[in-house]
Formats: C-alpha cells, structure tokens, sequence
C-alpha cells in the first residue's frame, strides 16, 4: 500500500517534470477520448432513429404473435380473442404498462388488389383507425384523401405506386382477395379513402390499411389478429420489459398460444444493420486509438530512454528492476487515464453543447436515405448513456495499459552499471 | 347460376357444357325476368358435362403463342384443361375443383395450387386470369341484372343486358353489358367497364355452329383496350356433351396422369 502510494507519487512527479511532453501525450488521448463519446452517442442516437422508425413502420419494439407467425406469416397462425385479451392484460400489469406508449392490434394477410386495370400481390393490413395512427408514421404520410377513421368500413388507405398501378384515385374501388382463416379464397370490396407516399418502394407498392373489423369478417376472423405490436418509450427498455411479459403470460406461452418476440427478433435484418454500423464504429474507434497508442508508445518509450541514466541510480539506489518498471507503467496508466477522463468530459461537454438538439447532415444526401424500408432521418440528435462513458474508460485504460507494457519491459532491462556510465 | 359472362374470363369453361334439358327460343316467355334469361342463356351453353378440343391463340406486344388443348367439365364445380401442343407444354394441366385451382407442370412433376396472390395472374399467358375461371359461378350472386335494350339491331333481335354490381359485391368492374340474339339464345359480346364508365375490355362471341348436337359460339375473342393490339382467342374444334364423367375424374391425380 505505502510502495503503491510511492510509486504513484514517483509517476506524478516525473509526468510534472516533463510537463510538454506528458502535455503533448495527453492531447492525443484528450482528442481520441472526445471522438470517442462524440461518435458513440451520435453512432446511439442513430441507431434509436433507425429503431424507431423501423419499430413504428414494422411490428413495434414487442411484437405478440402465435409462435408459428414469425415463420409461417399465414392467417392460420392468428391469436385468438382470448390470447389478444390475455396479452391486452399482461401489458396492463404494473411493471410493464409504465414503458408501454401504445399497443395496436394488426390482422396482416398476403393477397391480391385488383381494379378492372390489373391486379397486385399486397400486404394488407386490419388495423384499428385510431390506436394506428398513433403508433404507425404513415398515416402521416398521406397525399391525398386521409388516413382510416373510426366509423369507415368498406375504406382502404393505399400506397402511392400501388394506386398508380391500378389507376385508384380517392373512391375508387378496389377489390381485395386473399386466403381466408377457413383455407377458402375471399373477395372483399373496398373503397379507397387515402393514398401516401413513404418514397419506400416496398411499402408505397404493397401496404394496404383496412380497418380491423372489416378485415376480421373478410377473412372469417372476427375478433383475432395476427399481431398485438407495442410500442415503447425507448428502446433500451425492451429487453426488461420483454422478459416481464413473458413471466406475466407464462401460462399461454406455455400452452403455445402466443411468442412474445423483441423488435430484434421481429426484425432481424434491421438488428443486423445496426450491429454491422455498430461494428464499423468500434473497428473506426479501434483504428483511431491504435494511433493514439503507438504515440504514446513512442513518448514513453522515449522518456525511459532519455532518463536512462535516472533509472540506473534509481536501481543503484535499491529500486529492483521490477519496481522501475512498475514506475512506468505507472506513468503511463495515470497519464492515459488523466487524459482519457479530460477527452472524455470534453467529449460530452462539446456534443452536448453544440448538437444537443440534433446534427443536421441532410447536406450531404441527395434525396431521402431509406434502409431496409426504414426511413431514415436526416437530423442525428446524440443519446447519452453512462454505459458507453464507462466502457470508453475501460477502453482508454486498456489501451493506455497495453501502450505503456513495452517500455516498462525496456525499462526493467537495463543494466545499472553501464547506465551509470557515462554522462547522457 | 353460372352466365356465358361469367366464363368470359374462363373461355374454356363457357362451351364446356350444354343443357339438360334443350330450351329453344319459343319457350322463352315475354315475362321472364333478365335474370331468368341470362340462366337459360348459360344453360345452353353449358351441360352437366363436357368434353372437348379446343386452340387458345394470345397476341400480346412482345409475343405471340398459340396452344392447342382438350378439356372436360362437370357442373359449375370442376374442369379439367389440358394442353396437348405444342410439344414443350404438352401435359401442363390446370384442375378446377370448387374455389381452388391446380396447376400441374409435367417438366418438374409438380402440382401447384394456385394461391390467392395469383388469381388474378394471367391463365397460360392469356388475357384470361386464373380468377375468371374460378368466379365465374358468382356472377348472378354478384350483380344485378337489368335489360339495357331490346330489339333489332343488326338485324337481330336482341336483348342487351346491364349489370351492375350489387352494393358491395367484391367485384371490380363498375359495370358489363351484355348481348344476346333473341333467337337462338347466343351470346354475341360481353363489354366490361370501370367504374368510370370507360371500356376496359371485350369478350366477342363468333363463329356460331353445331357441336355435339348443340348451337356454340366456336369462337371467343378477349380484347383488353388498355393494351392496344393484344387480344386472346379461343377456338374450339370439337365438343361433346353430357359426357360419362364423375367427380372422381377431377382429382389432383388426374391431373397429373393425363385425365386418361
């Protein structure tokens, strides 16, 4: 303890006596820790932008669905009444109702729309006008006419390029038809009440929004859905909140009525995107501070050399080569650590006072950024997670360890009586 | 309850059949109502079974193909088509049984029940959609029929019958006329139209003459007008009716062994 405290003092001191170069050093780390946390919290808030979006356009941070849905994506795999009421109750239950913003019923189908100008292959969608359109973005994306309304029946909200494959315009009708939940083909009439425009492709060509009852006698399904999709307040609750409802609904998930499934597990390619972004950043990170610690190799390597002869008379004065090596170590783990916890600060400090509110980086985009049907926003506004400052410390400590090993070693191997020497 | 507008979409299906029971044109009375008519109209052309030969001929932009194939019939509920050239699609088969069609490819062996995102797909590349051949028999359900006019025109005597869609009839078409000749009952054109009011395509009926002991339109032109130049014909070559088939012969294995 004493010895530790010593050596402590020791690496002050002489990080003091050269202040210029311990001062050169620490920029480099102050620098490289502030990019840290500012490509870290604008690389999260990104990635809450994408989930957001993603989760909003698909089946929301937690999706419950029959366990056979994910994979069949068939009507034949539907919740019933009672499993949608049960769900319905456990995201009422204290723990988990708190995170919840909104949850929506979906009855989805794969199936055909047709004018007397041809026919598409859809996605339609029974939703429930309002709780919909609290939860969805499109139907804020309306072009023309509206989004559903409580009281439509016959109404269907299509996409822009859908309509103009069919020649549909506001009142035109439109033919729906898919297999039913009794395996039999049925037609449905419906009327186009609104059309948006995502400039998604797959989605301005393939969504259909129809309201929930309409779909559920159509389909001879009245009362079930294929998806029960909530939303969130943030995403880092879903993992917790996930876990709660699975205890909440042990009893129908046991019984194989009903999965509860994460966004991540709901929607594995916008996962993937975000870990493959995610992986780019540390491999940036890691290159950048590769960088840093061959400088600090350097300077510390050249401090040992330079004081060749100081720890000669430090090892004549009793100091084992150990313990000098133990100094510099020292030295350069107080050095990285100082200047790391500074770049850091400063790091938080500058992206928060300058982008709190979001970095606009429209200007380097021609047009709209979609992602896996995910549109993208152009504003990053950066998420800050205490989390991500205390494994940049452990990172900054890491690599100012692992840069300070070498001349440690160097500095364990000299020879005291050839160090004393001669004048340096 | 099937119409001859009905299996417009199916052209195969329309000839597949003729009447029980042989209805001239006298017995058809002043009094009758449209619907009453057009049912007549469709039993005629339709028996309780068929057998028969018949080449499909599809015009598009880019191609042109011609098919020739052998088809049977039962009620409203089944048919059976089979192409028998050219060579390259001989054996392909298409199986309707009820609501749900089948396609069997004899190249990969294969029987594939065509799903719901594909009804209204083009049958063999034909400007007949695979939802023709299965809706034909809601036509009478769907709409509500109406005589547009009656009279000499043409020097013919004619009925053209308007139908419209009941109110929510899951349906596309805004409306499809209809003409039949007094006379012999025979269907002369189909007209469909959007909601619009805009012609969106034509079933001509042609070449009028005996076949199994039954007066046929041999000849059925389907023209889409949004495709200027396209067209679909069918021509049939020979057909016979009230044939010895039952339900057992429109099986899935049927359709894979020839229907022999």
């Amino acid at each position: 303890m004493e010895r530790g405290r010593l050596m402590l003092r020791l690496a002050f001191r002489n990080l003091r006596r050269q202040a210029r170069r311990s001062l050169l050093t620490a920029a480099a780390m102050v620098i490289g820790g502030g990019l840290l946390i500012f490509s870290v919290s604008l690389g999260d808030g990104t990635h809450e932008d994408w989930i957001e979006s993603g989760v909003r356009m698909g089946s929301g941070h937690i999706a419950i669905q029959a366990p056979e849905y994910a994979v069949s994506r068939k009507i034949e795999d539907r919740l019933s009444t009672q499993s949608v009421a049960a769900a319905r109750e456990g995201l009422r239950s204290p723990d988990i109702a708190e995170s919840v913003l909104q949850v929506v019923p979906r009855l989805t189908t794969g199936g055909l729309a047709s004018s007397p100008m041809g026919a598409r292959p859809v996605e339609v969608v029974g939703v429930d006008p309002v709780a919909e359109a609290g939860f969805s973005t499109l139907d804020e994306r309306v072009v023309e006419g509206r989004y559903l309304e409580p009281d439509d029946r016959l109404a269907a909200y299509v996409g822009a390029e859908l309509a103009e494959g069919l020649e549909l315009r506001i009142g035109s009708r439109m033919v729906l038809t898919a297999q039913d939940a009794e395996g039999e083909i049925s037609g449905q009439l419906v009327r186009v009440v609104g059309i948006f425009g995502t400039g998604i492709p797959e989605i301005d060509q393939r969504i259909v929004h129809i309201p929930l009852q309409t779909a559920g006698t159509w389909l001879r399904a009245e009362g079930a859905v294929t998806t029960v999709a909530v939303l969130l307040d943030r995403s880092r609750a879903v993992k917790r909140t996930a876990h709660h409802l699975e205890d909440v609904l042990a009893a129908p998930i046991a019984a194989g009525d009903l999965a509860v499934l994460t966004w991540q597990e709901a929607m594995p390619e916008l996962d993937a995107i975000v870990k493959v972004d995610d992986l780019g950043n540390y491999m940036f990170q890691g290159i950048t501070f590769g960088i840093i610690a061959l400088a600090i190799v350097n300077t510390i390597l050249m401090s040992v050399l330079y004081r060749h002869r100081e720890f000669g008379v430090l090892q004549a004065l009793g100091f084992t080569p150990r313990q000098t090596g133990t100094l510099v170590m020292a030295e350069g783990v107080v050095l990285t650590v100082l200047s790391g916890l500074l770049g850091i600060g400063l790091g938080l400090f500058v992206t928060w006072f300058f982008w709190r509110d979001g970095l606009d980086i429209s200007f380097t985009w021609q047009e709209d950024w979609t992602f896996s049907g995910v549109v993208l926003d152009p504003v990053i506004v950066p998420l800050f997670r205490a989390a991500r400052v205390i494994q940049g410390l452990l990172f900054i400590l890491f690599v100012g360890t692992l840069a300070s090993l070498y001349p440690a070693y160097r500095a364990t191997r000299i020879d005291v009586a050839e160090a004393m020497k001669f004048e340096r | 309850m099937t119409t001859g507008i009905g299996r417009a979409g199916c052209g195969l299906c329309l000839v597949l059949g003729a009447l029980s029971g042989l209805v001239t044109s006298g017995e058809i009375e002043a009094q009758e109502t449209p619907r009453e008519i057009i049912d007549r109209v469709d039993r005629i052309l339709r028996g309780e079974s068929s057998h028969g030969f018949a080449t499909m001929e599809v015009v598009t932009e880019h191609w042109e193909r011609s098919l020739t194939m052998e088809m049977w019939s039962l009620g409203t509920e089944y048919s059976l088509v089979r192409i028998t050239a050219p060579r390259k699609e001989a054996g392909t088969a298409t199986l309707k049984s009820g609501d749900d069609i089948w396609n069997y490819l004899p190249r990969v062996d294969r029987t594939i029940k065509i799903p719901a995102s594909l009804m209204m797909g083009s049958w063999m590349g034909s400007h007949f959609t695979n939802d023709d051949l299965v809706k034909e028999s809601r036509l009478v359900e769907d709409y509500d029929i109406e005589i547009g006019f009656e009279g000499l025109r043409e020097e013919a005597e004619i009925w053209e019958f308007v139908l419209t869609p009941a109110p929510e009839a899951a349906v596309v078409w805004g409306r499809i006329d209809f003409e039949v000749r007094k006379d012999d009952l025979m269907p002369t054109w189909a007209r469909y139209y959007d909601e619009d009011g805009e012609l969106v395509r034509t079933l001509q009926y042609g070449e009028y003459q005996e076949m199994g002991g039954r007066l046929v339109p041999a000849l059925m032109v389907m023209v889409p007008h949004d495709k200027p130049g396209e067209k679909t014909l069918v021509r049939y070559s020979d057909l016979d009716f009230d044939v010895e088939i039952d339900e057992g012969f429109f099986s899935l294995r049927a359709l894979q062994s020839g229907g022999d």
